[in-house]
């Protein structure tokens, strides 16, 4: 029986932040929303959401006198994005 | 974008998509530090070596070498400095974490290197050339895995050139042959060449090709 793919992870925004952030260790919430093209009041619910699962630490400092929102993975978000790809990869073997 | 719900098909290309656009890409000026080491190296060692010839080999002419530490260490913190701004553009990727990590190691092993040379300075033994060594092997090894970790062809070879030649030296330290002003330093400035400011310039012109 084929595994239920993670509605958290199964929505257009929330997966490409994490494909983003799979592929590098930190990425600014403005290189996101560039790559994304999302606007920033969406990005940051969505950022919350995966924050909130657990997936992703979002860290907010200053450069200077500018606002840095810094995203990364957490190794449960890399656990939990690997499961996905498996069981979409076998969603689409059956297909 | 937006939060909708993907297809299976579609999920797998988006992923796709993120991932080919988030891979590293070279960015102008990426070559900048190595040239500045590069450079710095270079004509601190040719200083050094016309001083030595022109004082008949006084040994306390070795001590500009510490004009490398200075205005290397000076120029890299404000590259640094000008690089802190990338992060909000470009994203911190492994391949820059364990670039730094190399470096830093390297770093503070040239720094132990050198405390460890100034105090047997203290005892009368002429170590200098414990530094040189250093300089030739360290700097190559960083260099050469530094290639391999950028994909970049002239910096292994560059840096594979300067780990034969340290080794070289280091045999003729071991084996008593006498180092002469005249070999050494234009090997440790072509060293330094081949190593740091052809890659560097290398990568300059890749970054601004893809940019």
């Amino acid at each position: 029986m084929l595994k239920e793919l993670n509605p958290l992870l199964h929505s257009q925004l929330r997966l490409a932040i994490m494909s983003i952030l799979m592929n590098c260790e930190e990425a600014s919430f403005v290189y996101i929303k560039e790559q994304t093209q999302a606007t920033a009041g969406n990005l940051s619910v969505q950022l919350d959401k995966l924050e909130a699962a657990g997936y992703i630490t979002v860290e907010k400092k200053f450069q200077g006198k500018k606002p840095l929102t810094l995203c990364s993975v957490t190794d449960f978000g890399k656990e939990a994005f690997e499961e996905y790809v498996i069981a979409l990869s076998d969603y689409l073997k059956v297909e | 974008m937006e939060d909708k719900k993907l297809n299976n098909q579609e999920s797998l290309e988006l992923i796709t998509l993120m991932i080919n656009q988030t891979k590293r890409k070279l960015h102008v000026g990426q070559g900048n530090l190595l040239l500045w080491w590069g450079y710095t190296s270079a004509i601190v060692g040719l200083l050094v070596g016309l001083s030595l010839l022109l004082t008949n080999g006084n040994p306390a002419c070795n001590w500009l070498w510490f004009l490398i530490w200075i205005i290397g260490g000076i120029g890299m913190l404000v590259i640094k400095r000008k690089d802190k701004n990338r992060i909000e553009k470009e994203p911190f990727t492994y391949v820059d974490r364990i670039s730094s990590n190399l470096w830093g190691t390297i770093g503070w092993m040239f720094v132990l290197g050198t405390l460890m040379s100034i105090g047997f300075q203290f005892f009368g033994k002429d170590t200098w050339v414990v530094m040189l060594v250093f300089g030739f092997l360290l700097a190559g090894f960083g260099s050469t895995m530094q290639g391999y970790i950028i994909q970049e062809k002239s910096m292994v070879a560059g840096g594979a050139f300067s780990l034969v030649v340290g080794t070289f030296v280091l045999c003729c330290v071991l084996s008593g042959v006498k180092l002469a002003v005249y070999w050494v330093i234009p090997l440790f400035i072509v060293c330094f060449i081949v190593m740091m400011i052809i890659p560097g310039h290398v990568l300059n012109a890749k970054a601004k090709k893809q940019c």
